[in-house]
């Protein structure tokens, strides 16, 4: 053992020893081309080596000079309003990096480490990015799944009955996050419990998680964070992809795009998605429908502008069809809808959005861009639950117009712009042989100023402040702060702490309350929710062993000043809803480990805590069917660019039930759901240009007992599909090919 | 569990152990970042080749390889064959002209 110490110590301190003598001063210049191939210096960019300490920042003609440790070595240049350039250098010489424009309007994304799930060292925003990489890991199907390997935003179904999926950010549901396409709202009102549904999988490029409260640049929500998702892009995706996936469960998709560069300045590409279920599962024999049937049908067509001088556009549109059915068995829509023959559900989606971006650059002065996005959505929505229908229509107009640059110089910069969100909601509402229609107009101008103080590296700031007038309800202000400090460039501590507000929407934000024989009674007026959150993350990136290791970990808080309650605790034939009067917050705390074992091999290990409690009817109680303690552990395996292992274990703690009615009833649920393990694998196999892929999810069968209380009397007062607390269907194998053209 | 990562970790470190490691660094007609990016990603499908970098200032691409299972000759010609001049020998005809406009050698810049 002694022996063992004493050869330990000496390896150390000849390692230490030969890394001096190794270290090598490196000169350079970062530079750009501009227009007409000119080779131009970028001042003040910085430059340091990929995970480790030294580094510097370039002078005002782009040169810059410091000391590595050893070769080869990766190193990083990166500048604000520039794409970073990571180039591995094998001999000493005088170096020129070549800097690219970042796009004008899209967040630059800092990449300092090629790590499927990267935590930025460099954003003073806690920022998790999901890769392309990441992305893969999960097959299927949309949005909803690409979350089933990340710690940080949980995914599940809200009922038995819909197949609607919630996510869950900080432990608050999905409508206190922020979606975003390409930093356009998407998810607001009536598209909140599906939206996630609606954007393929295979369609997105990558997906930045924003933890905690956002900047105010993307508008006065995002209570608990924000998740920008970009769909793949003309200029750099494949030129053709094909994706067809079929699963045990006899869910068949299939993925197509194609992009195409039409001159010099115009790309354009096409999307193409559908997926069909129509096979009736009961495996729990409870004579209800274990998972929807399904019919989606989307459509996107994007295009790209570039004019290689000043000017910079974006056009899209999208058109979505779909349509989802579920209840009991023997349910026939055409003869059993609006009867009490059988129950069944139905909602059919009709979506359309176009929207376009304008961007101008200012080559001699990188810094100052002037951004512009607006987008107009059409969305209707028929649903009926059984007997109750609901049947909506939003219209959505947005614009957003960004300016920024530098005060003075590249420590000073800010944003500044105005904003509008303009709403029409027609609802139409009908619960026992009683409808109720309501129509609302929001229409919300705002202002806003973000400053971003960038001290020698080592500190950042940003402050934000955001005015917004809505037309019911008046004045909002909004200040936000984010700060980061590097202790070194592998230990980092964030803070941020800001205000948010959001008009609810009870019916569309809680659609799945209605698959349940409860009546859905307001017993106030709805007023606005607000609430503030802060928090700290601290960022650590070391050698365990010589391997390289990240230690995310992160507290949170949010509590609300206001919240319109739907509490399923206190009248068991109603869910009430009202205005919060006492407490109502929410406290995270994560923490996550990524780990490479040896080349090739990484794991994940997560923890989480999550506390949320509310004040219902005058008792503060935790909220219901959220697990306090969550964790997940991910093991990726890939020997080499053919093969790809993946496997994913999710372990979720107890859950308070929603109260249910039926004492005496041999089906009344306990209090508490029970805690329980789910486990999914998939293995991919590369070809030049084909993949072909295997999976199961669910891999042990582990499912909720009676997920429905009382199926067999869907019309009496006890029925109820609301209370799922686990997975309702047990082990789904797919497989599916992708094949692509670069 | 334990005992799956110490296997997994042990397999690798042994196939690491039997591998013959060799370097080769090889001149090509690379020019823009959809060059490079394909290069480096076919080569990993090329028996014994583990690892593909290129420098595009250089053009030169370095290839860590195992020399038991093939040899500088095959990595160049699998080059050649993906479309790109490799050292003295001439792109394969036929790939060079399936290559992506950035790629080819008349056109200068890139985008």
């Amino acid at each position: 053992m002694k022996f063992n110490l004493y050869i330990f110590i000496t390896l150390v301190m000849f390692m230490g020893t030969s890394a001096m003598l190794n270290a090598q001063s490196i000169t350079g210049t970062v530079l750009e081309k501009d227009s007409a191939g000119k080779e131009i210096p970028v001042p003040f960019a910085n430059v340091y080596e990929v995970g480790a300490k030294s580094g510097t920042q370039a002078n005002e003609a782009g040169k810059f000079s410091f000391s590595l440790p050893g070769l080869p070595a990766k190193i990083v240049a990166s500048s604000v309003g520039y794409v970073n350039d990571t180039i591995q250098i094998t001999e000493i010489k005088e170096l020129k990096i070549f800097l690219r424009k970042g796009a004008t309007i899209e967040e630059i994304t800092v990449e300092s480490k090629r790590q499927s799930l990267g935590f930025s060292t460099v954003k003073p925003i806690n920022v998790e990015m999901l890769t392309g990489k990441e992305l893969l890991k999960a097959a299927c199907c949309n949005l909803s799944e690409s979350f089933e390997t990340n710690p940080t935003v949980n995914v599940s179904y809200t009922d038995a009955i819909t197949g609607a999926k919630e996510i869950r950010m900080l432990g608050l549901a999905g409508i206190y996050s922020q979606l975003l396409t390409e930093n356009i709202p998407m998810s607001r009102g009536l598209a909140s419990s599906f939206g996630l549904t609606f954007i393929p999988g295979p369609w997105i490029e990558s997906i930045q998680v924003t933890k905690g409260t956002g900047s105010v640049v993307n508008g006065f929500e995002s209570t608990t964070g924000q998740i920008n998702v970009e769909l793949k892009k003309p200029e750099t995706a494949e030129k053709f992809y094909v994706n067809l996936y079929e699963a045990s469960t006899l869910n068949t998709e299939l993925n197509m795009y194609h992009s195409k560069k039409l001159n010099k300045k115009w790309s354009e590409m096409l999307f193409v998605h559908g997926n069909l279920m129509e096979k009736k599962w009961d495996d729990n024999n409870d004579g209800f429908i274990d998972l929807p049937l399904t019919r989606q049908l989307s459509i996107a067509n994007r295009w790209r502008y570039d004019s290689g001088k000043r000017l910079e556009s974006q056009l899209g549109m999208k058109l979505l069809l779909d349509e989802r059915n579920g209840g009991q068995v023997s349910f026939d829509e055409a003869r059993d809808k609006g009867t009490t023959n059988a129950f069944g559900t139905g909602i059919s989606t009709t979506r359309y959005e176009v929207y376009a971006k304008a961007g101008l650059v200012f080559p001699e002065k990188p810094e100052k861009s002037f951004g512009s996005m607006y987008s107009f959505v059409y969305h209707n929505q028929d649903a009926f639950f059984g007997l109750k229908n609901y049947d909506a229509t939003q219209k959505n107009f947005y614009a957003n117009l960004i300016f920024q640059n530098t005060l003075g110089n590249k420590n000073h910069a800010y944003k500044t712009g105005l904003s509008l969100q303009a709403d029409l909601l027609h609802e139409n509402f009908t619960q026992n042989s009683v409808s109720v229609r309501s129509d609302t107009t929001e229409i919300t101008p705002g202002i806003f100023y973000e400053y971003t103080l960038n001290a020698k590296d080592k500190f950042t700031a940003v402050m934000g402040l955001r005015a917004d007038y809505h037309n019911g309800y008046g004045w909002f202000v909004v200040p936000r702060l984010h700060a980061k400090y590097n202790f070194t460039p592998d230990l980092i501590l964030r803070v941020s702490g800001g205000r948010s507000f959001r008009r609810p929407h009870p019916l569309a934000d809680n659609i799945s309350v209605l698959a349940s024989s409860r009546n859905i009674l307001f017993t106030e007026n709805i007023e606005p929710e607000i609430a503030w959150n802060y928090g700290a993350n601290v960022t650590a990136i070391f050698h365990l062993f010589g391997l390289e290791t990240t230690l995310n970990t992160d507290y949170y808080r949010t509590f609300f000043v206001n919240q319109f309650i739907a509490d399923s605790y206190s009248d068991s034939l109603n869910i009430l809803f009202y205005n919060l009067d006492g407490e109502s917050f929410s406290n995270s705390f994560q923490t996550t480990l990524n780990l490479e074992l040896a080349e090739g091999v990484t794991l994940r290990l997560a923890y989480k805590n999550d506390d949320v409690r509310s004040t219902y009817n005058g008792k503060l109680q935790s909220k219901p069917l959220v697990a306090m303690h969550k964790a997940l552990a991910n093991v990726a395996w890939e020997p080499n660019i053919k093969w790809k292992f993946d496997y994913t274990l999710l372990w979720e703690g107890k859950k308070k039930l929603a109260y249910s009615s039926a004492a005496g009833n041999e089906n009344v649920p306990p209090a508490e759901s029970p805690e329980f393990v789910t486990m999914n694998a998939q293995v991919t196999r590369v070809f030049k240009k084909w993949e072909i892929y295997a999976g199961a999810e669910n891999l042990t069968g582990f499912t909720q007992d009676n997920p429905i209380i009382s199926p067999e009397n869907p019309f009496g007062n006890t029925f109820d599909a609301t209370n799922i607390w686990g997975p309702i269907m047990g082990r789904k194998i797919y497989a599916g090919i992708r094949y692509s053209i670069r | 569990m334990k005992n799956i990562f110490l296997f997994a970790a042990l397999i690798l470190f042994s196939i690491n152990l039997y591998a013959q490691n060799a370097e080769v660094k090889i001149k090509t007609s690379a020019i823009c970042d959809k060059c490079k990016n394909t290069i480096e990603r076919d080569l990993l499908f090329e028996k014994g080749i583990k690892k593909a970098s290129l420098d595009l200032d250089s053009k030169v691409v370095t290839v860590a390889y195992n020399s038991k299972k093939t040899d500088e000759q095959k990595i160049r010609t699998a080059i050649t064959k993906i479309g790109y001049d490799a050292d003295t020998l001439a792109a394969d005809s036929v790939a060079y002209s399936k290559l992506p406009d950035c790629c080819k050698k008349d056109v200068t810049g890139h985008r």
